[in-house]
């Protein structure tokens, strides 16, 4: 029969629902010829019912989006580490250096934080969020504080660290934590924040 | 747009292209992550003149590309040992997925993003780079690949499930 090949382009378009009038037409008094396009025509319409049958949609694999944001997160302070600190922390060892080696009487002074826990972009379980930090030359004027999603959670006024154990589970997510050093006014003095995710307890082990 | 957008709308999306072109949950899984690590870095540079989820696309494809060539396997295998793994006795989900990751790239592409991600011919030869009669040739060939490895012509499997 002939056009046979380009009939056989109209049927997959037949089945797929994508043909136009004329061409539906052209494949109805075609098929009504041609008893290897009509063949051809019932195979496709097999084919394509198979096809919609097993393929189905897949589901995403567990914390597929966790662990991209962690891995994400990663390279955002390895670049910024990388990229900038390394400089920065040799000029500054560099200038510490000389000064304290021709003032030995000089010392910085200034109130630094430094996060215990939890680590840079750890996955921690739902039942164990604490959230530790430390503060060197703190003055007593100051205190610290935690933030959590920007909501203060703790405070602390005389000592050295600060501490919150979240006392209900929390929910699985994304949350980013800030501790502030502030001063009478309540400016923030200092501050250091980190991201951590939170997972439903047992699941962390998985990740 | 920002990044946690184009992550929250597409990656479902993405993921069962991947696997549709793959065949495998896990290398579909690393393959994924690593087109969304690879686009977020590139994110900046994306002007917009085509859309996010063409952009995406070919990031993934490139990456199954070098995924295949990592693993010393081909993206063109028709190999007859995956073949014959693949037809007797398995159910026909496992089956036809095999078989369509045994297709040819040119063939598999227009029928992994028919019906895996349910796309229309013109938004198929949007997305591949293609004209819409090119798709249609296309699919038809890689539908009549299929329906021999199937043995559909002669009757071997059943029209039902």
């Amino acid at each position: 029969m002939k056009n046979c090949d380009n009939i056989k382009l109209l049927i997959q378009a037949f089945v797929d629902n994508e043909l136009s009038s004329d061409e539906q037409k052209i494949l109805d008094s075609h098929i009504k010829e041609c008893q290897d396009c009509k063949t051809e025509l019932e195979n496709a319409t097999i084919l394509n019912k198979l096809l919609k049958d097993n393929i189905k949609k897949v589901d995403l694999p567990p914390y597929f989006e966790a662990k991209l944001w962690a891995r994400i997160e990663r390279e955002k302070s390895r670049k910024f580490s990388f990229a900038k600190l390394i400089p920065i922390t040799v000029s500054l060892i560099c200038v510490i250096f000389v000064a304290v080696f021709s003032f030995p009487h000089l010392k910085t002074g200034k109130p630094d934080i430094y996060i215990v826990s939890p680590e840079v972009n750890s996955i921690v379980p739902d039942n164990d969020v604490t959230i530790s930090a430390a503060f060197y030359n703190k003055p007593k004027s100051q205190e610290a504080q935690i933030l959590i999603n920007d909501e203060v959670v703790a405070r602390e006024k005389e000592s050295d660290q600060i501490i919150y154990t979240s006392d209900k589970n929390m929910k699985e997510g994304y949350y980013k934590m800030k501790i502030q050093l502030i001063d009478k006014n309540n400016k923030v003095v200092k501050q250091k924040e980190q991201v951590f995710y939170v997972v439903p307890d047992g699941k962390d082990s998985e990740l | 747009m920002q990044f946690e957008e184009v992550v929250t709308m597409y990656s479902d999306k993405l993921f069962n292209m991947v696997f549709g072109f793959t065949g495998n949950y896990d290398d579909a899984s690393d393959i994924t992550q690593e087109t969304l690590f690879l686009a977020y870095k590139s994110f900046g540079k994306f002007r917009g003149d085509s859309n996010i989820y063409t952009w995406l696309y070919r990031i993934a494809k490139n990456e199954c590309y070098k995924h295949f060539n990592k693993n010393k396997t081909s993206l063109m295998p028709l190999n007859a040992e995956i073949i014959k793994e693949a037809v007797p006795d398995v159910e026909n989900k496992l089956r036809i997925q095999k078989l369509i990751s045994t297709l040819p790239v040119e063939y598999r592409e227009p029928i992994v993003l028919k019906y895996y991600n349910d796309m229309p011919y013109e938004e198929i030869a949007n997305t591949i780079g293609v004209p819409v009669g090119t798709v249609r040739s296309r699919l038809a060939r890689g539908k009549e690949m299929l329906e021999k490895k199937l043995n559909l012509r002669a009757g071997g499997l059943p029209a039902s499930h």
